[in-house]
């Protein structure tokens, strides 16, 4: 089997800087897919989801990983959960289908997307610079997600874990959006 | 002598000197001071001119009230006029310089117009500058101009930055005086998330200007040490030189943070920060302001507010004059006569205008009760006043107490009203304040200390159980709680000449006599007729005492003739704030294509689409004009093979086991008979029979559909067919899904396209004109298994297709297609060659979309399904929109070849004359055509249909060029197809 | 202005789009008599109350959710809001 013969190219050219304390970088090779299932049926879909990733689905606003963290799976709206994994290849889809076959439809957002991690100690004052809704941590614990807008962008923001959020906003503003986030950060320190 | 006005104490670091110019002199101040204190300590009294009268003026307060002392700060790009500097912090090297006046501070040429009074007085331009109509434009208009507004711009942009955020907490408390304190101490050792908003550099509100004691503690002592304790709770954050200047619907509330307004540089910092804060209670605890007695020249240089004396004496340890009289109607004036006394400052009399006993006896001091003012000596500044039967008191500072004013703006926010409260003769917060917002201490009419300590422990412990948590005990503070006895006395009547009220607009008793003589009765006519309250200061020092003169003119009460609307923001915020990032090429996002960056490598000019930025077209280096690359662009695209960036087409996942029939009450086509494997054109309305979008609807599998949208409408078209799913079918099984950024988008087109395209995808797919026939579609893969989508479609009227990858291989893709390309010739071809061609074939875009057109007027009725329920059928049918002699889109070209065509021409009959009822249409779309040699268009006329070859006159009224057309199919390129099929 | 979605919780509004009266849910039957008549007044005609109104919001930067906000136009007090879905299904259940 031949090597694909053109190269992919990230959206932020695998950018990563630090600003004293806090680490700014992208995040690539993550395939991020959307997985849609109906909200008249849904017990199929909860059943195979639950036999192969083990706990419930997510919340909404929260996100989930599976039993052997491959996956972890956020919620942000009625009848369609995010899947975020790593995955280097050319069918992300495949190794979602394998396992939920028929009971949604998936759909392949991995370059629709570029992907930041925010990263140091306290980042709150960062990020009440960058959108409305309230990230610190008692409304917003780590796992949580919540889809808003940053300087009028869109943009998925998840508290990944203690002192590292990941943004997730669409791939043809990235310079933008970076630029956004690099303003936060500079007129903070 | 060096600052010979100070006196001891003071809350002032004399440890820190700072050296300031004002108009070019040398000061010397200290940290802690603001410019007001500073030359108060230097006695300089004259500091400004007045806006129209141009009359000397001194610093009437101690704060943000402030209505004279407006001086011009910095230097360059960062001078800024209007600045109060009863406000601004001192800082080593300050520059400030006075404003409106000319020639010198001390000798104003202007103040001639104070001669002229008699004729400028109110309303003055409503009734001058008629006559002779010739002279507007050249002499009043440009003589108004100049002498109009205070102070004057650096015309340069504003070198600093500004920022935006968002706070949110359980309580906030807005304003840090002795009410406020209380309350956030309670919230906050409650465990309430609590924000505490100052305007102040210093918290803690008139504890900072008065002698008070709390717990046997000095009044700024206790505040210190609250706001020490409030520093260390995890859980509050004390937000100081902030003005929360706006109430908003639902707790939300606007705040301006000024963090670097007190440095000599801001050094790269962003010089300003406004906050949206959400809070779910808010406790407003404002404090209150001064008001004066007006009396004849009364805005002479050294008179001022008497609690504003307090002020500069408790807290900045200055002393506005050795000779001080005190005027007065109500208790609080005395304190101001007790406090100088306490200094050692001679206190030379205090004139009451009660008729009753004084509450104090001095042995060195006239007491006058039952008296008034009732003239003022001196020009620049005070130096005597008169009293009633004769008597004259030497004097160069009179404190002027006319009783406090609750500051209760933010509880009128939301359209409420004040209420008179006659105990306090003063407009108290109203019956109904904005959700979730509680009154404490003086902005409640609680003015005294005790009771507005209490009032203040009371609303944040109110605060901390309604936000669910278990409340500490209150805290007993022990304080005075000051008389404050008052009998309403706003002006005094004898005398003829002017008395001030609205210091900063120049508002005499006399204009507001004058409104109402000429018929004006509504504190709001009022209000505009006279300018009052209507400058920076939005009379906040003014505002009570014009409403009891109107009172006393029209008869009514004061609580019957009422306030003007209070309205955002409280004090000035600057644009610069308002705008934060957004400025310059911040001003929007840019979104940039897969081949943004190989588009830069050629040179490529863009053009924005929205907030695209899309390769407009790509010179070559010996091209000087763009008609040269766009002609080159078309010409070898349709020779041979080009290539376009069409990702910003809005593209659609559309998913599920009714797709089908979703997408067919979404688009006007007949969809049940799209097969898998193929593409078709497709029409979406609006419902009311226009035409919303177009687009292509391709059938990848039998529940796998991809539609696209145009770039402007992407957005539009993702919200109408989620509204669609959600709203009117939400019992479907259909998911959308955009992936307009998921895939890159190329269109390929030309008679090489195939031969191109053959070199890329993988072998094992098909794509012979036999197996992939015009509007096919596929998945496949490139390139050694790329997944990719291959759509046979073209808005070119060339053989072509439109092929989707994973934007990441975007960039590869296009240099691949490239290099495949040298050997026909490939052109990358822009949004200039891409309109032209389009214009060729007769394909509508946007100027034919654009909202006034139906299917039937762009020649589409064919498309339109018959017999089905879909958005827009039933209204499309209006007999309206179905005239006989409806508009059609046809072609135009010029009867001389040479004539230029223009887009948004409307055509007439040769024989009619150029007036609206003889309209016919319009001009939509124009080019010059490579092709063909001349300029082309599409356009909109009456029965065009049956016009064709008739000649018509395009009348461009702008530019009044007038041009015969011929009316001609819109297919100039191709009309049967058949490059289309090839 | 604040929106408290029903199940994101409280969201500032410039995280929606406005569209219109939450009348437009109830769209007429194509097949009726006077059908012409029913679209027209579904599109045009509104009642204009100073009070209570029921209108129609999309969560554009959020979850794209279509929403029902029943809101005072004089106090600016949102007393309600709901997911369309959730409507439709109980109003068109018979359908």
């Amino acid at each position: 089997m031949l090597k694909p013969s053109l190269n992919a190219v990230s959206p932020l050219n695998g950018y990563s800087k630090t600003f004293a304390s806090i680490k700014l970088s992208e995040v690539t090779e993550l395939a991020i897919v959307s997985i849609t299932f109906s909200l008249n049926e849904t017990s199929s879909f909860k059943e195979a989801f639950s036999k192969y990733y083990g706990n419930s689905l997510p919340e909404y606003g929260s996100s989930t990983l599976s039993k052997d963290s491959t996956f972890r799976f956020m919620s942000m709206q009625p009848g369609m959960i995010f899947a975020i994994y790593e995955y280097v290849g050319l069918e992300p889809i495949s190794v979602l289908t394998s396992q939920l076959g028929a009971t949604a439809f998936f759909s392949d957002q991995s370059d629709s997307s570029f992907i930041l991690r925010l990263s140091g100690k306290n980042l709150h004052k960062i990020l009440e610079r960058v959108c409305a809704p309230d990230l610190s941590n008692k409304p917003f614990p780590p796992n949580s997600v919540a889809r808003t807008t940053v300087d009028h962008l869109n943009a998925i923001i998840l508290h990944e874990k203690n002192n590292n959020f990941l943004f997730i906003s669409p791939r043809s503003s990235a310079r933008s959006f970076l630029n956004a986030l690099e303003t936060s950060i500079e007129n903070t320190l | 002598m060096k600052q010979k006005n100070r006196t001891s104490g003071g809350l002032i670091e004399r440890n820190k000197p700072l050296v300031f110019h004002f108009n070019n002199l040398r000061y010397e101040g200290f940290l802690g001071d603001t410019v007001a204190s500073a030359l108060i300590a230097n006695n300089q009294r004259l500091v400004a001119r007045s806006f129209k009268y141009h009359r000397p003026r001194g610093i009437f307060s101690a704060g943000p009230e402030e209505p004279n002392a407006l001086v011009q700060l910095r230097l360059g790009a960062h001078l800024e006029p209007n600045t109060r500097a009863t406000v601004t912090e001192l800082f080593d090297g300050l520059i400030a310089k006075s404003q409106n006046h000319l020639g010198s501070l001390e000798f104003d040429f202007l103040e001639i117009n104070n001669l002229l009074s008699p004729l400028l007085s109110a309303g003055f331009y409503y009734k001058t500058f008629m006559w002779p109509k010739s002279f507007w434009e050249k002499i009043y208009e440009p003589i108004i101009r100049a002498s109009a507004g205070l102070g004057c711009l650096s015309n340069e942009p504003d070198p600093d930055i500004y920022d935006k955020g968002f706070l949110h907490c359980d309580v906030l408390v807005i304003g840090g005086g002795p009410a406020g304190l209380a309350a956030a101490l309670i919230a906050g050792r409650s465990g309430v998330r609590t924000i505490l908003a100052d305007e102040d550099f210093l918290i803690g509100g008139r504890l900072n200007a008065e002698t008070f004691t709390i717990n046997g503690m000095k009044g700024s002592d206790w505040a210190v040490q609250t706001a020490a304790e409030l520093e260390h709770l995890p859980n509050v954050r004390l937000l100081t030189r902030t003005t929360v200047y706006g109430a908003f619907d639902h707790g939300v509330y606007g705040a301006v943070e000024r963090c670097t307004d007190h440095l000599a540089s801001s050094n790269g910092r962003p010089r300003q920060v406004l906050w949206r804060i959400y809070s779910k209670r808010t406790i407003v605890s404002t404090g209150a302001t001064e008001r004066p007695i007006a009396f004849s020249n009364n805005d002479r240089p050294g008179i001022m507010l008497a609690g504003s004396v307090r002020t500069y004496l408790n807290r900045w340890a200055v002393t506005p004059g050795k000779r001080v009289a005190i005027f007065t109607n109500n208790d609080d004036g005395w304190r101001t006569a007790n406090d100088l006394r306490g200094k050692d400052i001679n206190v030379i009399a205090v004139i009451d205008t009660r008729d009753k006993p004084p509450p104090f006896k001095y042995s060195d001091t006239k007491v006058f009760m039952g008296s008034h003012i009732l003239d003022v000596i001196g020009h620049k500044g005070v130096t005597a006043l008169k009293l009633p039967h004769g008597k004259s008191i030497e004097a160069d500072c009179i404190a002027v107490a006319g009783g406090w004013n609750p500051n209760v703006h933010l509880t009128c926010h939301h359209r409420g009203r004040p209420t008179w409260c006659k105990d306090i003769s003063a407009f108290i917060p109203g019956e109904e304040l904005p959700t979730g917002m509680t009154v404490a201490g003086a902005a409640n009419g609680t003015l005294a200390l005790s009771a507005a300590l209490k009032q203040g422990s009371d609303a944040g412990s109110t605060a901390a159980r309604d936000t669910g948590h278990n409340v500490v005990a209150q805290e007993v503070l022990n304080a005075e709680d000051e008389p404050s006895e008052i009998s309403p006395f706003w002006h005094v009547e004898e005398n003829k000449k002017r008395a001030w009220i609205d210091m900063q607009n120049d508002v005499t008793v006399q204009d507001i006599e004058m409104a109402y003589m000429e018929g004006f009765r509504s504190v709001e006519h009022v209000k505009r007729y006279t300018t009052l309250s209507m400058a920076t200061d939005q009379g906040k020092t003014a505002n009570t005492v014009a409403v009891a003169v109107l009172a006393e003119l029209t008869g009514k009460t004061i609580p019957q003739t009422g306030v003007t609307i209070y309205r955002p923001p409280y004090t000035p915020v600057s644009i610069s704030a308002l705008a934060g990032r957004q400025r310059g090429n911040q001003f929007r996002p840019t979104q940039l294509c897969p081949s943004h960056t190989w588009a830069t490598e050629q040179n490529a000019v863009f053009v924005e689409a929205g907030l695209w930025k899309r390769a407009q077209f790509f010179p070559k280096k010996e091209e000087n004009h763009w008609r040269q690359s766009v002609n080159r662009e078309v010409l070898q695209t349709r020779k041979s093979v080009g290539v376009c960036d069409v990702t910003t087409l809005g593209k659609f996942d559309v998913q599920g086991t009714d797709a089908l029939k979703f997408l067919n009450y979404i688009y006007a086509n007949d969809l049940t008979t799209l097969a898998v494997g193929k593409v078709r054109y497709g029409l979406m309305l609006r419902e009311d029979g226009l035409i919303m979008d177009d687009g292509t609807i391709a059938r990848l599998a039998k529940n796998h559909y991809i539609t696209t949208s145009t770039t402007a409408n992407a957005a539009q078209v993702l919200r109408h067919m989620e509204f669609c799913h959600q709203c009117l079918w939400p019992n479907l099984n259909v998911h959308i899904i955009s992936v307009t950024e998921q895939w890159g988008q190329f269109a390929i087109s030309g008679p090489n396209s195939r031969h191109l395209l053959q070199k890329i995808v993988d072998r094992e797919i098909d794509i012979s004109n036999h197996s992939f026939p015009y509007m096919a579609c596929s998945e496949i893969t490139i390139c050694n298994g790329i997944p990719a989508r291959l759509f046979r479609i073209s808005f070119s009227g060339e053989l072509g297709y439109e092929i989707a990858i994973p934007a990441r291989y975007g960039d590869a893709l296009i240099r691949r297609l490239m290099s495949a390309g040298e050997e026909f010739d490939i052109v990358p071809y822009g949004t200039e060659a891409l309109s032209i061609m389009r214009i060729e074939k007769g394909h509508p875009a946007g100027a034919e979309l654009n909202g006034q057109t139906t299917a039937r007027d762009l020649g589409m009725q064919r498309l339109v399904a018959k017999n089905k329920d879909f958005i827009g059928n039933i209204l499309s049918k209006r007999p309206e929109l179905n005239r006989k002699d409806g508009l059609a889109l046809v072609g135009f070209i010029p009867i001389d070849r040479r004539d230029k065509l223009s887009a948004g021409a409307h055509f007439f009959s040769l024989n009619k004359d150029i007036i609206t009822n003889n309209d016919e249409g319009w001009m939509t779309s124009v080019a010059i055509s490579p092709n063909l040699g001349h300029s082309i268009g599409l356009g909109l006329i009456k029965r065009g249909n049956d016009r064709i070859g008739e000649t018509v006159k395009a009348a461009n009224l702008l530019q009044k060029q007038y041009v015969k057309v011929e009316i001609v199919t819109p297919y100039f390129i191709d009309p049967e197809g058949e490059r289309l099929r090839a | 202005m604040i929106i408290n979605h029903p199940l994101l919780g409280p969201r500032d509004a410039s995280e929606f789009i406005y569209l219109g009266d939450a009348s437009l849910i109830d769209r007429p039957d194509w097949n009726s008599e006077n059908a012409a008549q029913q679209f027209y007044e579904y599109l045009y005609l509104r009642d204009n109350p100073a009070g209570t109104i029921r209108e129609l919001w999309f969560h554009e930067y959020g979850d794209r959710s279509w929403l029902v906000v029943t809101r005072n136009t004089l106090t600016h007090e949102i007393v309600n809001v709901e997911l369309a879905r959730d409507i439709d299904r109980e109003e068109k259940h018979s359908r």
